[in-house]
């Protein structure tokens, strides 16, 4: 997929970022990049890998349902500015 | 030799044979960073707290001679790791105000530790140099015009400069080894999963851990003892039964098989750098190790592998600065605006680049040639090293290609120093960077890696290349 303003609007539009035109043009130095790594894949046999998402298989690992002590009211809000009564507050 | 580049076990008998208190280390050492702090701007906040929390601490070892190790000695924390009621910014304008209301398991286990300060990083732990901080550029205490290294450049800085007797970094591609080995510090980057890391702000989440930073082996060895241990609040801690790393470390390596791994030796490394690891390994074999060339032959797609997972990895874990629960602006007018705000002004360069890089090989129509081919070939990475450490014990390799850059010099484009380090994170195998000498005057790591778990055998090995090496001036001359 090439690298044009279409896709630069996608990207933007995901991330929420506004993206000046000196970092757009480093984005795209960087991933065409990589994307010259990745024709060098074409000699490797794929076939019967699986991918690795993480390091060990481990299984979801579960509590027992027990009440715990969590945060306080105060400590969750302690760091917004968005906040009403016992709400974050965000207009919409 | 200057009490503050004093070793864990030296100060220990210092502070327990009263020849000095917690609170005078605390108080001096204070006092040196002061001193050192404008020059080299390896910490973002100093720890308002420490000399209170090390006058509790001296009433502690008066009253009890057994108490840990690390009681009443002062360490930092890169600032990625947060610590509860100080200022955890990740070098970033967007937490330049978040003061966590709960601590990292890491900083809980080290509570009668004094912690001095959060170090400074590159923002959000993306990038080789600590210049990428929004608070500045950390400098290199053996050349104040050099780069440190990175991620945790401000911790290794820390270290070096005798600022901090160990410190605790993150590696997710070598942000541990490399800036361990630009300052002339031991760095270990553990097995994935040894560590806690619930706290750890992540950057990628299958490639992060937490590790130490020390002046000496030993130290490293002490301060892994006591990180160490199953974390119900980490899903990804590993249940294992606690090793003695100090037990076995001087036992050497007799009979150890060393490989070197022809694929880490490309031409393009410094040649100074290849003759004095190759000194090493001369050295090693003489005291009974057998070498043994070896390959790990899927080595140069690590580059397409750990850009494309790292980077997608942080462009989700970075979605959740949205500006609700932690931002810095409240007049907007639609929730898009609040987003892009927050995220535009708040994010530098680089964390732009890395959130866009990500989003860009996860969107639909990249997704199967680049993420999930990126996690095939992550697959017959980790094999590479599964198969070699059936017929070795530890590899060695060089930790950077070439010595630390300036400040001014132009980034690299080419990913040599990457292929080095960033591997080992994808397979999750334990690395350690140890100083092994130094060139016009700069220090010079040398990379030791072992298997799951094996962080012994590294640390063994390690030790006597520090031996090898022999005695260390530090540069007390700042």
């Amino acid at each position: 997929m090439k690298i044009n303003k279409k896709t630069i609007d996608k990207i933007e539009d995901t991330i929420k970022i506004k993206l000046t035109c000196d970092e757009i043009k480093e984005i795209t130095k960087s991933i065409n990049s990589i994307k010259d790594y990745s024709r060098n894949l074409n000699q490797i046999d794929f076939e019967n890998i699986e991918p690795t998402y993480r390091v060990f298989n481990l299984n979801t690992v579960l509590r027992e349902d027990e009440v715990k002590s969590s945060l306080s009211r105060e400590e969750v809000f302690k760091n917004t500015l968005n906040k009403e009564d016992n709400s974050f507050k965000i207009k919409c | 030799m200057e009490v503050y580049y004093k070793s864990i076990k030296d100060i220990k008998k210092l502070l327990y044979n009263k020849e000095i208190s917690s609170k005078e280390l605390t108080i001096n050492l204070l006092k040196k960073i002061n001193e050192r702090n404008e020059k080299l701007n390896a910490f973002i906040t100093i720890n308002e707290r420490a000399i209170i929390e090390a006058e509790r601490v001296n009433e502690k070892i008066k009253k009890d001679k057994e108490v840990h190790i690390l009681t009443g000695i002062p360490y930092s924390l890169k600032d990625n790791i947060i610590t509860k009621g100080i200022l955890t910014t990740c070098g970033s304008a967007m937490l330049k105000d978040f003061i966590p209301t709960y601590d990292s398991t890491v900083n809980m286990i080290l509570k009668d530790g004094i912690l001095i300060g959060k170090t400074n990083l590159d923002e959000f732990g993306m990038g080789d140099s600590t210049k990428t901080s929004f608070y500045g550029v950390t400098k290199n205490p053996w050349n104040l015009k050099k780069v440190p290294g990175g991620s945790s450049g401000g911790s290794a800085t820390a270290v070096a400069a005798g600022l901090s007797f160990y410190s605790l970094g993150s590696d997710t591609g070598g942000s541990i080894r490399q800036p361990a080995a630009f300052c002339g510090v031991v760095g270990l980057k553990p097995t994935y999963g040894l560590i806690s890391r619930n706290g750890l702000i992540s950057y990628g989440s299958s490639l992060d851990t937490i590790g130490p930073i020390t002046r000496y082996v030993e130290d490293c060895a002490i301060v892994l003892n006591s990180i160490v241990d199953h974390d119900k609040l980490d899903s990804t801690s590993h249940k294992k039964n606690k090793i003695d790393y100090l037990k076995n470390l001087n036992k050497g390596i007799k009979n150890f098989t060393i490989g070197i791994p022809k694929e880490y030796f490309k031409d393009t490394l410094n040649p100074s750098i290849r003759n004095k690891i190759m000194d090493i390994i001369k050295q090693l074999e003489k005291r009974g190790a057998i070498i043994k060339e070896v390959s790990l032959p899927h080595t140069s797609y690590g580059i397409f592998s750990y850009y494309n997972i790292a980077k997608a990895e942080a462009s989700l874990n970075l979605a959740r600065f949205d500006g609700i629960r932690y931002g810095t602006f409240k007049n907007y007018d639609s929730i898009d605006e609040m987003y892009i705000k927050n995220r535009s002004d708040n994010f530098g360069t680089q964390v732009k680049k890395s959130i866009s890089m990500g989003t860009y090989f996860l969107l639909k129509e990249n997704y199967k040639d680049y993420y999930k081919k990126a996690t095939l070939m992550r697959t017959l990475i980790k094999s590479d090293f599964e198969k070699v450490f059936k017929d070795v014990d530890i590899l060695i390799t060089p930790v950077t290609s070439s010595e630390a850059p300036y400040i001014d010099e132009k980034p690299d484009v080419n990913y040599d120093n990457d292929l080095l380090t960033i591997n080992i994170n994808l397979a999750g195998v334990p690395a350690i960077s140890v100083p092994c000498g130094k060139i016009n005057n700069m220090p010079v790591g040398l990379q030791i890696i072992g298997d799951y778990f094996k962080e012994e055998k590294i640390l063994r090995c390690a030790k006597i290349v520090e031996s090898i090496r022999g005695k260390y001036e530090w540069n007390t001359d700042l």
